[in-house]
């Protein structure tokens, strides 16, 4: 193998692949990437055997073949490098790293080593904006966290139905819903639903960008791909029934105030400093008042108090909160103002856009 | 030979002959999913679909090869992604924080049942409850605490044994409660542990205020086997200030126990006395007909039907217990939805035994013997003596029952232990005890003392 490759096209493929390396494991391959220059392409691959991203990159071939050596130093190689035209050549596993005026020999494995990225049955399709998909992802993906007791909720379950695609993740604290609905899918079938792995996500998100222009999602038995122009992303799905969760989130809301997001944010922050390890803080909601309590003690430290105006309809309500799910869930929105409504001090509060109903947000009270 | 063990024989082969880390990584938990006999065909299942691509393309021909040197029927060899298997690379350790010590709550996702505001479970209802001459009394008093709530027989205990129907009853009465009084009146039912560790947390938090709003800004309690906070002073305390704030407020409080108030050794006096001051109801074994009659109310909530015969020979042969009577049922509805047929006598003894029989720890006839003497304050002698004086007569027929009950012995076996009886004596002895604790909770009440101290030692 021979080519010729700019600097910041194999650094922007290696920032793709970087994170698909295994960190630990039995087999040290894993902590290789692949390179391949096969017909008109320059293609980077990693892999975890969870998860696989390969990126194509453009370059001029004069020799095909592939080689595979480890992502840490071929990374800092190149990230130091400071010429912009870099030959890379592989001889049997080796692979020599050329600028004018730098040279290196990495040693590599036999690419025959390298795992085989499964194939996908393409038959299953739809396809969406890069950008809406990473923003309804990105509104949901904070209620989420890795579980090995619940891996059915350590994901971000992902339903298509007539035209609508629903996103929602839960840590069986708190739930973020996001439906997206627009004409911009397309796809070839009426109903599917999968769990994507909370890591996968993350990595969505972090090598998928704007400038992608269309994602073409494949859905196979147990796996999913994710395509662009130039990036493969390869997951397994995660096996398992995500939780009926249409009943929690409270279709109706007795007390309903309406507040400045912002305001609140900080309010929160500000009021969380006396609160206690289960990090809890009060709201106190009267009738006759237009402002709202909210207030958080600690035995040993001390207590405070913050009034913000809002807008009430409905009955008072005294609540308690943990803060850093109210503030995980109101960074989800990006209104000016949010709907927080509640039923009673023990059932599920939920937070809505007062403009945009296709967000939600649903907590859970710290009872007593 | 059996799959797993024809799959473990490949594996050991093929360990020798791969990489140590290449096997751990591709192949170790591998299974052998099915094989069909006739065109010798082996489906091998594979944890992820990286280790599917791998096996088909690399390893073939090793596994067919050495499959065939164990099973010379196996003509070729799929592979498959085991489903439900779990990840191969754990991708983030979750933070070990420092432990919360109070767990918020956590969103309905299971879709349980319960209520969060009372914990009702709404399955149990007063319409389900099936009412015979053992529990009327609790019924018709529960009956009327629903309609005059906290006004009559407040507060009112419930006591009887093991799977009788009391957190039935009681729970039904919250649920009763909370639907015709609707959001007027706040029900709260709790078990007595749960209270304990409310207690236990509020002391230990310093937050003794938050348990006096939570148990004293409510209309009804409903605390389910009370007696456990016997023995457990701080709590015994905290509940009753709680009973006093609320009677004195008249709020109702229906409480629940496997014994009466006076058979709690460790309940304090003023607690007791309070127990006892207002109704005390019990609940009996149930008679035959009633279990009968339990017995087509379930299979008419499950919507399932039993031979009238097979369901008579359950009610027959469980007496004591209306959970096993539950237990046997679901057995036999689940074997005769799974076979599709009716089921026999003889399977229906088998699940009755599974059901019903504890396996005690190796208890001797002088165990029991030596317990029972203890229990009445009479020497052992006296029971396996010819003497008939009233005082052992009750002691010796309660050995003969126990040794029938417990260790199962033969009555010519029994006779011959205790002084070279007639083996009618025994069986007349055992008829009485069995009637009689049916019918005198004091009899029953000390044989389930005994039992108990049987047990501990």
């Amino acid at each position: 193998m021979k080519l010729i490759i700019l600097k910041n096209n194999l650094a922007e493929a290696l920032f793709s692949v970087e994170r698909s390396i295994s960190t630990s494991g039995n087999l040290p391959i894993l902590k290789n990437i692949l390179i391949s220059a096969e017909g008109e392409r320059i293609i980077i691959t990693a892999t975890n055997l969870e998860m696989a991203v390969s990126h194509t990159c453009p370059g001029k071939i004069s020799q095909q073949g592939r080689v595979t050596v480890p992502l840490g130093v071929f990374s800092s190689i190149i990230k130091n490098l400071n010429s912009e035209r870099i030959t890379l050549e592989a001889k049997e596993e080796n692979l020599f790293i050329i600028t004018d005026n730098y040279e290196a020999t990495l040693q590599g494995t036999d690419p025959k080593e390298f795992p085989i990225i499964p194939e996908i049955n393409t038959k299953n399709s739809f396809s969406i904006e890069a950008v809406d998909f990473l923003n309804s992802v990105k509104s949901v993906i904070i209620a989420t966290q890795f579980s090995d007791i619940r891996p059915e909720i350590s994901g971000v379950y992902i339903r298509y139905k007539e035209g609508k695609l629903i996103f929602v993740a839960t840590d069986s604290f708190r739930l973020a819903e996001k439906t997206f609905q627009s004409v911009s899918i397309s796809s070839n079938f009426d109903d599917v639903s999968f769990i994507l792995p909370l890591h996968t996500a993350e990595e969505l998100l972090r090598v998928i960008n704007d400038s992608d222009g269309q994602i073409n999602i494949f859905i196979d038995q147990n796996q999913i791909l994710f395509s662009t122009k130039t990036k493969n992303i390869i997951s397994r799905l995660i096996d398992g029934r995500f939780p009926d969760y249409e009943p929690i989130i409270p279709k109706e809301t007795e007390t309903e105030i309406i507040i400045n997001r912002s305001e609140l944010l900080s309010a929160i922050k500000l009021t969380s400093s006396f609160s206690g390890r289960t990090n809890d803080i009060h709201f106190e909601i009267s009738e006759n008042k237009k402002v709202m309590e909210i207030q958080s003690s600690e035995g040993s430290l001390g207590k405070n108090t913050y009034k913000i105006p809002i807008k009430l309809k409905g009955p008072s309500i005294s609540v308690t909160f943990n803060w850093k799910y109210i503030s995980d869930g109101l960074k989800t929105h990006s209104s000016e103002d949010v709907v927080f409504g509640f039923n009673s001090s023990e059932k599920p509060a939920a937070i809505r856009n007062p403009k945009d109903p296709s967000l939600v947000y649903v907590v859970v009270p710290i009872r007593r | 030979m059996e799959h797993e063990s024809l799959w473990q024989n490949v594996l050991g082969e093929i360990e020798l002959q791969v990489s140590r880390p290449n096997f751990l990584t591709w192949l170790k938990n591998s299974q052998l999913v099915e094989k069909s006999e006739k065109e010798g065909v082996v489906l091998v299942g594979l944890p992820n679909n990286f280790a599917k691509e791998w096996v088909k393309n690399r390893y073939h021909k090793l596994i067919l090869g050495s499959l065939r040197n164990f099973d010379g029927s196996v003509r070729s060899v799929n592979y498959t992604v085991l489903a439900g298997s779990s990840p191969v690379v754990v991708l983030k350790q979750q933070k070990v924080g420092v432990k919360e010590n109070k767990p918020p709550d956590e969103l309905p996702l299971s879709r349980s049942l319960i209520d969060p505001e009372t914990n009702l479970n709404p399955k149990y209802t007063l319409d389900s409850f099936v009412v015979g001459s053992s529990n009327e009394l609790a019924f018709a008093a529960i009956q009327a605490v629903v309609s005059t709530v906290g006004k009559k027989y407040n507060p009112l205990f419930i006591y009887g044994g093991v799977g009788l129907g009391k957190t039935h009853l009681i729970q039904a009465a919250g649920n009763v409660i909370k639907e015709r009084y609707n959001k007027k009146c706040k029900v709260l039912y709790v078990t007595s542990e749960k209270f304990i560790n409310d207690v236990v947390w509020a002391v230990r938090n310093k937050r003794t205020e938050d348990i006096k709003k939570k148990y004293r800004d409510i209309d009804v309690l409903i605390i389910d086997d009370i007696q456990f906070i016997g023995g457990k002073p701080t709590t015994e305390l905290e509940f009753f200030y709680t009973f006093n704030a609320l009677y004195e407020n008249n709020k109702q409080i229906i409480m629940s126990s496997d014994r009466a108030p006076a058979a709690i050794p460790t309940l304090e006096e003023r607690l007791r006395s309070r127990f006892e001051g207002g109704m005390i109801a019990d609940v009996t074994y149930p008679d035959y007909e009633m279990r009968l009659a339990i017995l087509k109310t379930k299979c008419i909530e499950q919507g399932v039907s039993i031979n009238q015969k097979t369901l008579e020979y359950i009610a027959t042969k469980i007496q004591k217990n209306i959970r096993e009577l539950d237990g046997v049922l679901n057995k036999v509805v689940f074997y005769e939805q799974y076979k599709n047929k009716e089921i026999d006598e003889k399977k229906l003894d088998e699940i009755i035994q599974e059901t019903s029989h504890v396996s005690p720890k190796n208890i001797t006839t002088n165990e029991i013997i030596k317990t029972v003497a203890d229990f009445y304050e009479i020497s052992q002698i006296d029971i396996t003596n010819k003497g008939r004086k009233q005082e052992v007569v009750e002691p010796r027929q309660v050995v003969m029952y126990l040794l029938r009950e417990v260790l199962k012995l033969s009555y010519p076996h029994i006779g011959e232990k205790l002084g070279k009886r007639d083996h009618t004596t025994v069986i007349h002895a055992h008829e009485k005890i069995s009637k009689e604790i049916t019918q005198n909770p004091s009899l029953n009440q000390k044989l389930l003392l005994i039992k108990e101290r049987l047990y501990k030692t």
